[in-house]
């Protein structure tokens, strides 16, 4: 029961380290990216700075928006506040979990991406109309690669909750499933890129709203609105990077201390590397993307295939 | 049964009452909905009351109908429930359509009604046959109430042909079941006829083209009833009379699922390529069927390769998806009426900015559509949830047909998923977000209290019913169990287990609710203060956007129905802007229904061919009508006399005998 | 030491998806160079059969012939001929991919439950040599310019002596000598002839070489790809 206790206490203080430090992530990733251009960049807090300024200003409302708009990041934030509490921060299983919650995981994303479009299209933009549009072709496409992810690790692992199936194999098991992983990373690396609109889908820092997707649905937020969806934004960004690094990372299991360590220089060691994927790849024509997920989901089938032929899956 | 019988008769005499004073609109209102709503609030508390306590069925001899087992409740409740709605729907949807045939319309409603309460109370073939063939009728009628338009009687008849169809396969289903007509084998005939012939009225795929048409075409509470409680009888038949229980559990299960599978994603797909905004919502009916074939198909296999893990999310979570598709699609066929009702177009190109207009109905639907997407906090995703259960509990299974197809569900299920997702973020932001597009839609309607009223019943039952899953997965306990023989201790342990999860789900719902709460207080004390003013829209430098530079809901579809184009039914048809000086240009994109072309129409046009052939004999003549008549009797004469003990030149001969018969008719 | 083997064979896997869906020449050619350099490691990674000098000999020329070499001649011929792109394949990327991975399932089922190669270094390892030839042999038929089909000749060798490798065939290295030397004078060839034929027709693609038999053929109206480069 003690155990139990220490490992409660350790997610709590790990889900709090989190949220604080998650907007870090956008600033380690234009630092990457600005050390390849040969830039300065901006500083690496520099999220922190946007946050507070707009938590401090006003906000101007389409007179064509019905509430819809000012509800979408609300709910979005909320969706994802289900969510933390369901991911097993620092390696140790989250307190709350049960059987299946890695559905509920994958639909609350839903939930605030649905919400999301729901709130570009209450403005009748068409240039938010056009980044509603491309979210939901890539997500829907992007969610077939994302189960067959959650289909790979319960055939490892053999646990339905998001918890166990992260962490739950240790380094023995690792070495005998590791084959198909690059396969897997891969995947759920595209996924991650996806879902998170990273630069080979989406280029957050382009000037031109014909090309955004995600920017372009948040044309109209301003003042506090805005500083909840830059929030939530990294927030997922950072859920995110914590599966894809928990997927290919054995826990060791015994240490705590070990875990915690790994845990966090795995998310930023991932924050690194999608700067280095978005500094030398440059953001694929719209009608590549569909290719590329309908790629992820022949890598995880593929995985899934190897782990059923070659290991015989759970059996 | 006291309250089924006084159930009965108040439709009845509501309908016959309304019928007589056809003259009077207001009297034939109020003696219809007295009728219609009576009735089904007896049907329902007698539904609820069997389902609740279960008794063994007890059939009088010579009984038509009788006292309805669990799952015969079951199917009731969405039936009496939903009728109850629809109709007091109905007294707002009709007061500016069709003066001085509401006594008609109150008539067939609870004809229909009544036969619906009928079909799964019967106690014998014949009735259940007889009740059948009423409820396709009097929905035929109603489907066809809107005569004057071509479209409207075009779908009637498909609506029409489809019911028979229906009939065609049922009977011959039904000599089998009672042994009539014996076969090698038997429970494969069985199950096929059966499928097929009430696979047509739930709309399973490849059978389900009654329903884009129909649906549209029927007045709003009609189609609400029919999408909500009709279809879902179709299923009501193949658990019934089709499944023979102990046997061919692994026939039944991948059937169904491979069935589920591409009805789900192929509804999906063809849903959100509408522009219709009730056709639309007919083909997420034929998704939602498709996911709820899924749930049985699981629940099948899992009772086949004696996973009762399996068996138990796959059934409940068929079954949950049943009651909560009843209650949200009612409430979104209602809502769409009441914008038919109010703007006059269902073309959601022409639609937007109804949120502003009729906000009552606008947020009805937007809570709707976002349950019946399968999105956490609300109604459908408990049954989903238990839907992903099942399949991953079988991807761990030693059979490699059964891991594949599970994957092929989950997979199935995850992409149908995403596609829902954006098919009501187009009826949403198409019909109710944005600018209006239209002159329809810019001077809608006020909402009337009676169609307002229905639907805030509904979706507060919505509400309740998810605060009630966990109680609800508990109670369906039983139901699986009816397939098997025994009543396994086993199958009540993973029911609980189920339930323990459900009842984490309700909580995740709740713990998202607080979010939502005080994230929104957060951000009402960050403003408070702060200057909150209204602007245009943020034009991206072009200056005055109008209303026709806004994003369509068919252009909002667009890229998704190009990269998933199957059976290349999306057609493109664009005229583009020609010369030097272009007067006009135009694209319109329109979503053929891949069965229609691939098989509907072909057998059609055959039938077609053969009728036309036939037709020459119908030459007008009295004489020849006498001499075929003459050459028929003879001819079964000599077959009498000559050809009796030669079996198979008889029955060569009994064909012919028989198309001569129909032609002199 | 089984584990580095199966690594191996799972990106070689990865390479033949992305050759697969690929449309840019150079980029092809880039991946091809990387299957020939995954290639020539794995007969290092062959312990258990001894480090014999064959396996060595194996390793030096895989990996200089198929790493280096002739993707330094493809890319030269393609230069030469001025193409960049395959527009226009006869079957869409997409698609390819869809069939590729249904091959991929066939050929693993195939190697699983007919045990096909019971002695080989690792049981992965066959089933991604067949689908690495399948890969070859798909791009062969459906793609257009001269310059895929040799890519996709050097992707069916490359599948070819993977299962070579892991088989570990007596006198593997002679047959696989062989077969180099072919692919080697084929791409060196076509290199040339590419490069010739470009001059004289402007343009590569093979199926239009069809008119220049002598029988005849109904004239065909493909769209020039060149034109939109």
């Amino acid at each position: 029961m003690k155990f139990e206790f220490n490992h409660s206490i350790i997610w709590g203080i790990s889900l709090l380290i989190s949220l604080l430090i998650c907007p870090l992530l956008p600033g380690i990733i234009n630092k990457v990216k600005a050390f390849f251009a040969g830039r300065r960049g901006p500083r690496l807090l520099q999220l922190y700075y946007d946050l507070g300024k707009l938590l401090c200003k006003g906000a101007v409302f389409s007179h064509t928006t019905s509430g819809v708009l000012q509800l979408a990041p609300v709910v979005s934030l909320a969706g994802l506040g289900g969510c933390i509490l369901l991911f097993p921060f620092g390696c140790a299983a989250s307190p709350l979990a049960f059987t299946g919650d890695v559905i509920l995981f994958a639909y609350l994303l839903a939930l605030g991406r649905v919400l999301t479009v729901l709130g570009a299209l209450d403005t009748g933009s068409s240039f938010e109309g056009m980044g509603a549009s491309r979210e939901i072709e890539f997500s829907a496409l992007a969610e077939g690669a994302l189960f067959t992810v959650i289909a790979f690790l319960i055939l490892i692992t053999g646990h339905f909750s998001l918890s166990d199936m992260l962490i739950g194999f240790e380094t023995n098991q690792w070495l005998r499933f590791c084959a198909p992983m690059p396969l897997i990373f891969g995947a759920f690396g595209l996924v991650l890129l996806t879902e998170a609109c990273r630069v080979p889908v989406d280029d957050p820092e382009t000037h031109l709203e014909l090309t955004m997707i995600h920017e372009a649905m948040i044309l109209d937020y301003g003042g506090p609105d805005m500083a909840l969806i830059e929030y939530g934004a990294a927030l997922k960004l950072w859920l995110l990077s914590s599966i894809a690094v928990l997927l290919v990372l054995p826990v060791p299991g015994s240490s705590m201390f070990w875990n915690i360590l790994l845990y966090f220089g795995g998310v930023f060691l991932m924050a690194i590397l999608i700067g280095i994927t978005e500094s030398v790849t440059a953001r694929f024509r719209m009608l590549k993307v569909p290719r590329m997920l309908t790629g992820a989901l022949g890598f995880a089938l593929i995985a899934i295939l190897w782990i059923r032929i070659f290991r015989g899956g759970l059996l | 049964m006291v309250l089924f019988d006084a159930s009965l008769f108040l439709l009845a005499a509501g309908g016959i009452l309304a019928l007589i004073s056809n003259r009077n609109d207001r009297i034939a209102t109020i003696c219809g909905l007295t009728g219609g709503l009576g009735g089904t609030l007896c049907g329902a508390i007698g539904a609820i009351r069997a389902f609740l306590t279960p008794e063994i069925r007890t059939v009088a001899e010579g009984a038509v109908i009788q006292q309805p087992e669990m799952m015969a409740a079951f199917f009731l409740m969405p039936v009496t429930i939903l009728g109850a709605f629809a109709a007091i729907h109905s007294v707002g949807y009709l007061k500016h359509h069709g003066h001085g045939r509401l006594g008609i319309y109150w008539f067939f409603y609870n004809l229909m009604i009544a036969s619906m309460i009928l079909v799964p109370l019967s106690a014998t073939p014949v009735t259940f046959l007889f009740c059948w063939e009423i409820m396709g009728l009097t929905s035929f009628a109603l489907v066809a109430y809107e005569y004057h338009s071509r479209e409207t009687m075009k779908a009637a008849w498909i609506y029409l042909l489809a019911c028979h169809a229906g009939i065609a396969f049922l009977i011959p289903m039904f000599m089998i079941h009672l042994g009539i007509w014996q076969t090698a084998n038997a429970t494969l005939w069985l199950f096929l006829t059966g499928a097929i012939g009430f696979g047509l009225k739930a709309g399973l795929p490849g059978l389900h083209v009654w329903l884009p048409e129909a649906h549209p075409a029927a007045p709003a509470p009609v189609s609400s009833v029919m999408s909500g409680a009709m279809i879902n009888l179709g299923i009501f038949g193949i658990l019934t009379y089709a499944v023979k229980s102990n046997d061919h559990f692994l026939l039944y299960g991948y059937f169904l699922l491979i069935c589920g599978i591409i009805g789900a994603f192929g509804g999906a797909v063809s849903a959100y390529a509408q522009q219709n905004l009730k056709r639309l919502l007919a083909c997420s009916s034929v998704e939602n069927i498709g996911i709820i074939c899924m749930g049985l198909g699981f629940g099948f296999l899992g009772f086949g390769y004696q996973n009762n893990f399996m068996a138990v999310c796959g059934f409940t979570g068929a079954f949950l998806h049943i009651l909560n598709h009843a209650v949200l699609k009612g409430t979104l066929f209602l809502a769409a009426g009441e914008v038919y009702r109010s703007t006059g177009t269902l073309n959601m190109d022409l639609l937007g900015g109804l949120m502003k207009r009729i906000p009552g109905t606008g947020r009805i639907f937007t809570l709707a559509g976002l349950s019946l997407s399968g999105l956490p906090p609300f109604n459908a995703f408990p049954g989903e949830f238990a839907i992903y259960l099942a399949g991953f509990a079988g991807l761990a299974a030693k059979s490699t047909l059964l891991f594949v197809i599970s994957l092929a569900g989950i997979l199935g299920l995850a992409v149908t998923g995403g596609v829902v997702c954006g098919v009501f973020a187009k009826a949403i932001g198409g019909t109710f977000l944005g600018e209006p597009r239209s002159s329809h839609a810019s001077e809608a309607e006020k909402t009337p209290v009676s169609i307002f009223g229905a639907m805030t019943g509904l979706i507060s039952l919505a509400v309740i019913m998810l605060v009630a899953t966990p109680v609800m997965t508990l109670l369906l306990r039983k139901m699986p169990e009816m397939f098997l023989k025994t009543a396994g201790n086993e199958i009540a342990q993973h029911s609980n287990h189920l339930a323990g999860l459900m009842l984490k789900l309700t909580a995740a719902s709740g713990i998202v609710l607080i979010f939502f709460i005080m994230i929104w207080l957060l951000r009402y004390m960050l403003l408070t203060g702060k200057s909150v003013e209204k602007g245009p829209t943020w034009d991206c430098g072009y200056a005055e956007p109008t209303a026709r530079m806004e994003y369509t809901a068919t252009s909002f579809a667009r890229p998704l129905c190009k990269d998933i184009n199957l059976l290349s039914c999306f057609k493109k048809h664009e005229q583009k802007p020609d010369g030097l000086f272009p007067e006009s240009a135009s694209v319109t994109v329109t979503a053929e229904d891949p069965a229609t072309a691939a098989w509907w129409k072909p057998l059609f046009e055959f039938f077609g061919k053969i009728a036309e052939k036939v037709h020459r004999l119908q030459s007008g003549s009295l004489h020849w009508y006498i001499l075929m008549m003459v050459i028929a009797v003879l001819a079964m004469l000599i077959w009498g006399f000559v050809f009796q003990t030669d079996k198979t030149a008889g029955q060569k001969d009994h064909g012919k005998v028989s198309v001569k018969k129909e032609v002199v008719k | 030491m089984n584990a580095f083997v199966e690594i191996i064979s799972v990106a070689l896997l990865i390479t033949d998806l992305v050759l697969v869906i690929s449309g840019r020449l150079l980029h092809s050619i880039r991946w091809v160079a990387i299957q020939g350099i995954l290639l020539g490691l794995l007969p290092l990674l062959l312990h258990e059969s001894g480090f014999g000098v064959q396996m060595l000999i194996l390793a030096v020329i895989n990996l200089s012939v198929k790493g280096i070499l002739l993707p330094l001649l493809l890319i030269r011929a393609m230069r030469k001929a001025d193409v960049r792109r395959e527009l226009e394949p006869f079957v869409g990327y997409t698609a390819s991919l869809i069939l590729l991975l249904a091959a991929t399932a066939i050929c693993f089922g195939f190697c699983r439950y007919w045990n096909i190669a019971p002695g080989a270094a690792s049981p992965a390892s066959v089933p991604v040599a067949f689908t690495t030839m399948v890969t070859g042999l798909f791009i062969i038929i459906a793609r257009r310019k001269a310059i895929t089909q040799a890519i996709g000749f050097l992707i069916f060798e490359n599948g070819i002596s993977m299962f070579g490798i892991c088989m570990m065939l007596e006198h593997g290295l002679m047959v696989e000598l062989g077969i180099l030397l072919d692919v080697f004078v084929l791409v060196f060839v076509m290199g040339i002839a590419l490069f010739n034929i470009n001059r004289e027709f402007s343009h590569i693609d093979s199926d239009k070489l069809n008119s220049l038999g002598d029988w005849d053929l109904p004239a065909q109206n493909h769209k020039d790809g060149e034109a939109e480069q």
